[in-house]
């Protein structure tokens, strides 16, 4: 059995004429935090929702446990086991935080949905003193808490995170990137994308960095954490 | 008080009464209006149609002898069912084509039904069979029919089972998911274009029960029937803040009480263009509607 999760192959994505994605290739191993760095417009976000299945790709294909799923539809995708964080968080807003879980659980009919529930307001202590409150009344920080407890309550194999540290305070970045760091621990793969490369570095076994819609770099998350480049083109040194 | 007076105020109270009657009609019309709109940000001008077809299912029914309550129920799923294959036959196809198509998509739509529905059913109006004997209760001077209680009562219980399918139930909540973000929706796992077939459904029933409950209060029907109730329906979804429920309930009795006062106490050949007016003004000051507010969504 090969250990490979998730594996894109030679993957394009075009929104009308603009070609986004050209060709990208990577594979995830099971248990890893994989993470994928660029810049604005590199297409972190065109990746994650091609592999949600929210926009159709143009040529290659995605490969989730053996199985084909390239054109499967987005509902169907969190069937197979791959549930999403969007960047923007977009929780239910005139919903309120329970409701917004149980949204995350829409597909499930198991009985450990209850242990799950306990487990994320184990994580976020501050959703559960929330639970009834509209989702729109929470602090960005609390609103990305929300949107990461969401997509874990699908119970996914593969859990895909876009920006969860974008416009939050520091403090808060910090509880959020240990909270991704225990659900890894717990069994959960993590595909994360970041513009706060180090951050993103400091949890990952494994980075691409992504550039105007190629992979430039890859490699252990250590080593990027070295590589000059990086230092100097995300990292702030010169 | 002078007698004056108090007849004055029996007056008002009449007027009440028939606004609140005609007002819940609208209100339930509204209701899909502001649902579909909720959803896919469609304004269905078809939707006074199923109205019409509802009160057709209803007025065959209750004259091959069917009882009220149950040619009420099947002329709901009838005319959900209606909806359902417009929305899957004509609306599915072009919804990523833009709003003004849509639009002018809608407006053909309720063309093909009322010009249809003029050569399979007849153009003439049709006497909707008295499936209920009318009964007139007075209360000092002001009369009430036991068909404007019917009226009434069927609206609460409808508001009421909707109320419940949307706040409580799997399936409402996951419209109120695709309503606020389709991606996200789906992203949850929610089979968006289920719960598009599902909403047209819901809102058309709602339609269906008001043309049939109509039906039973003005003894006619005919195919051209949906097409004034259906522009005041959407008048009084914008009037509440369209994609709001309960703006469509609010919108749809201050329209119909509106409506019913200027008639009684000032010119009857208004009656219609109140509504209109009722469109300019909320346009003019209050665009989002009554209940409208700026959304509160942190960014
Ligand atoms: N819906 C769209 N229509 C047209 N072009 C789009 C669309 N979405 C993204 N793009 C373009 O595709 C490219 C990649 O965008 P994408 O959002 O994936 O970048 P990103 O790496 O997530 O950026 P950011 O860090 O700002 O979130 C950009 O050039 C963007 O302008
Ligand atoms: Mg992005």
């Amino acid at each position: 059995m090969s250990d490979t999760l998730l594996e894109l192959k030679d993957m394009h994505v075009h929104y009308g004429a603009i070609h986004a994605i050209h060709g990208i290739s990577l594979k995830i191993k099971k248990g890893e935090i994989v993470t994928i760095l660029g810049p604005n417009g590199a297409g972190k976000t065109t990746c994650l929702h091609a592999i949600s299945g929210l926009i159709p790709i143009s040529n290659g294909s995605i490969n989730f446990k053996g199985e084909d799923i390239t054109s499967t539809p987005a509902h169907t995708i969190v069937s197979k086991g791959i549930a999403q964080s969007p960047e923007g968080r977009m929780v239910f807003a005139d919903m309120t935080i329970k409701e917004n879980l149980e949204m995350g659980a829409y597909l499930r009919k198991d009985d450990k949905i209850n242990d799950d529930y306990d487990y994320v307001f184990s994580l976020f202590p501050r959703l559960k003193e929330r639970i009834n409150q509209p989702a729109g009344t929470l602090s960005g920080g609390e609103q990305q808490m929300l949107a990461i407890s969401r997509a874990y309550m699908a119970n996914p194999e593969l859990l895909l995170l876009d920006e969860p540290s974008l416009g939050i305070a520091p403090i808060l970045v910090q509880d959020i990137f240990k909270a991704i760091v225990e659900i890894n621990q717990k069994g959960t793969t993590v595909l994360l994308v970041e513009q706060n490369a180090f951050a993103a570095l400091k949890i990952a076994h494994t980075g691409f960095v992504l550039t105007t819609g190629e992979i430039t770099m890859q490699g252990p998350a250590k080593e990027l954490l070295n590589n000059d480049e990086i230092r100097k083109a995300y990292l702030g040194e010169h | 008080m002078s007698e004056e007076f108090v007849f004055f105020l029996y007056d008002i109270a009449t007027y009440l009464l028939n606004g609140i009657t005609q007002g819940s009609i609208y209100a339930l019309i509204a209701l899909g209006y502001t649902m579909v709109y909720g959803i896919i940000k469609l304004i269905n001008f078809a939707h006074g149609e199923f109205y019409m077809i509802g009160a057709f299912i209803g007025f065959y029914l209750i004259t091959s002898g069917m009882p009220f309550v149950p040619a009420l129920l099947i002329a709901m799923i009838g005319s959900g069912l209606v909806a359902v294959l417009i929305e899957w036959i004509v609306y599915r196809p072009i919804r990523s084509a833009g709003r003004i198509s849509a639009l002018i998509t809608a407006l053909g739509t309720s063309l093909f039904f009322q010009y249809a529905g003029q050569r399979v059913l007849g153009a003439d109006p049709k006497a909707f069979p008295q499936a209920i004997k009318v009964k007139t209760y007075q209360i000092g001077e002001i009369y009430i029919t036991n068909t404007q209680i019917i009226i009434f009562v069927s609206t609460i219980l409808l508001m009421i089972f909707l109320w419940w399918l949307v706040n409580k139930t799997k399936i409402g909540k996951a419209m109120r998911a695709t309503s606020f973000d389709m991606k996200a929706a789906q992203l949850m796992g929610i089979n968006t274009n289920q719960i598009i077939s599902f909403t047209f459904f819901v809102g058309a029933a709602f339609a269906g029960a008001a043309g049939v409950l109509v039906g039973l209060y003005y003894n006619t029907v005919e195919p051209m029937m949906g097409m004034i109730p259906g522009l005041k329906a959407f008048v009084a979804a914008v009037l509440g803040g369209i994609g709001i429920i309960p703006g469509a309930v609010i919108g749809g009795l201050v329209l119909g009480i509106a409506e019913n006062l200027v008639v009684g106490l000032w010119v009857s050949t208004y009656r219609d263009a109140i509504a209109f007016a009722i469109l300019i003004l909320i346009l003019l000051f209050k665009p989002a509607g009554i209940l409208g507010e700026n959304k509160k969504e942190k960014v």
